[in-house]
């Protein structure tokens, strides 16, 4: 019963993005807004997440995205996706957090986190657990990400995690293409570099705990 | 040797290439050392990314008002889809995709002319919906739909028996269904 009700909806009440946005800016629409933030407020939490490097905030900047575009429900216009509207929405909101952060506090973002990462590693050199390992390289790759400057962070967000491609990507950062794609390059190339050190040193670490080990 | 750009490698390495253009590049970093050098780093590091997971529970969200709505269109929908429609569409000569469009049109006329408090307060109610940031468990949320299908199952028999002796979709008659749709969705949910 419950699987066909489930079928007849999605059959009967799913209109395009467009025509629910459409909807929502001409006749404020919940129905159709609530759709559009059922089907998208788990990517932008996504975006938002990894932009900022907090879930939480992740999660309260993507309410504020939808507050937003409701807000600015008549200036969207319908010659454009309105997912490349939305996208973008939510990585200016990113960017105003990004630059609050920053302002207030004098240190960098990623150094929240170095205290319980060292005790991670220490305890991950007595005993080695899967999960805290799995959970420590995130920690790493997190870290990297936020060393990143935003634009290049952005990039690399839409479209490694989220899966937009160049094309839809440049249409949401308003850059060329050629632009988004050396960007990525580039970015890609930093992180290289960001990783590669900090998990040689995290190697090194390890291997000297178990030669120590192994001497006594 | 003329090398591939870095952009022409983004598309490679993420896939936005021709089947051409990837044997072409393909065939390349067979010959090519430092551009097989940069392109298996680049890999790796698109490897080292994907250990970073943001998916947080599976959470379904408290069964929102358009999803009320939706359920309780259906119910009518389905019944007259299922059973309805086909007696209607012999004796009217008509389409069951076009009655379906046509009941579907005349509710939406209806709900926008009778139903502009109840909009104002599904609104407000989105907004709340919205704010609450606490993840519902999708059992939860299923128990909660069984239930509202289930303690209205008087309702939707007497929706069903209405729409069974319908010869003729009348204007009173979908202003009753009307009605029947609006009490079940104004019917608030046990927490």
């Amino acid at each position: 019963m419950t699987g066909s009700i489930f079928n007849s909806l999605s059959s009967l009440f799913s209109i395009s993005d467009e025509q629910a946005m459409w909807r929502v800016r001409m006749e404020d629409d919940p129905q159709a807004f609530a759709q559009l933030v059922q089907r998208w407020e788990k990517p932008i939490q996504s975006l938002c997440a990894r932009m900022t490097g907090d879930l939480h905030r992740g999660e309260d900047l993507a309410q504020e995205t939808f507050a937003r575009v409701f807000a600015r429900r008549k200036d969207y216009l319908p010659s454009g996706k309105f997912s490349t509207f939305l996208w973008r929405v939510a990585l200016n909101l990113c960017y105003d957090e990004l630059r609050r952060i920053t302002r207030r506090r004098e240190s960098p973002l990623e150094e929240n986190f170095s205290e319980p990462q060292a005790e991670e590693m220490a305890a991950e050199a007595a005993t080695p657990d899967l999960r805290m390992v799995e959970e420590e390289r995130a920690e790493i790759v997190r870290a990297a990400l936020l060393r990143l400057e935003e634009t290049y962070r952005a990039v690399v967000v839409l479209r490694h995690y989220e899966g937009l491609k160049f094309r839809e990507i440049s249409e949401v950062l308003e850059i060329p293409e050629g632009t988004v794609k050396s960007r990525m390059a580039e970015a890609l190339s930093q992180l290289n570099k960001i990783l590669s050190h900090t998990l040689d040193g995290e190697e090194t670490h390890k291997k000297a705990k178990q030669s120590e080990r192994l001497m006594i | 040797m003329k090398h591939p750009s870095q952009e022409e490698w983004m598309g490679y390495v993420y896939g936005e290439i021709s089947s051409t253009d990837k044997a072409n590049l393909s065939a390349h970093l067979k010959q090519c050392a430092e551009c097989a050098g940069r392109v298996t780093q680049w890999q790796g590091t698109m490897s080292s990314l994907n250990e970073w997971k943001v998916s947080g529970p599976i959470s379904a969200r408290v069964i929102r008002p358009a999803v009320k709505w939706a359920i309780a269109a259906a119910l009518v929908f389905g019944v007259g889809l299922g059973f309805g429609t086909a007696y209607l569409s012999a004796s009217s000569g008509r389409t069951t995709a076009a009655l379906r469009q046509e009941i579907r049109q005349e509710l939406q006329a209806e709900f926008k002319t009778q139903l502009s408090e109840q909009r104002t307060q599904l609104l407000a109610e989105v907004s709340r919906v919205i704010d609450d940031k606490r993840a519902e468990d999708k059992q939860a949320t299923l128990a909660a739909l069984r239930q509202v299908t289930a303690t209205h199952r008087a309702d939707y028999n007497s929706l069903h028996k209405e729409l069974e002796t319908m010869a003729v979709m009348t204007d009173s008659s979908l202003r009753q269904a009307q009605q029947e749709i609006v009490s079940l969705v104004n019917y608030s949910q046990p927490k």
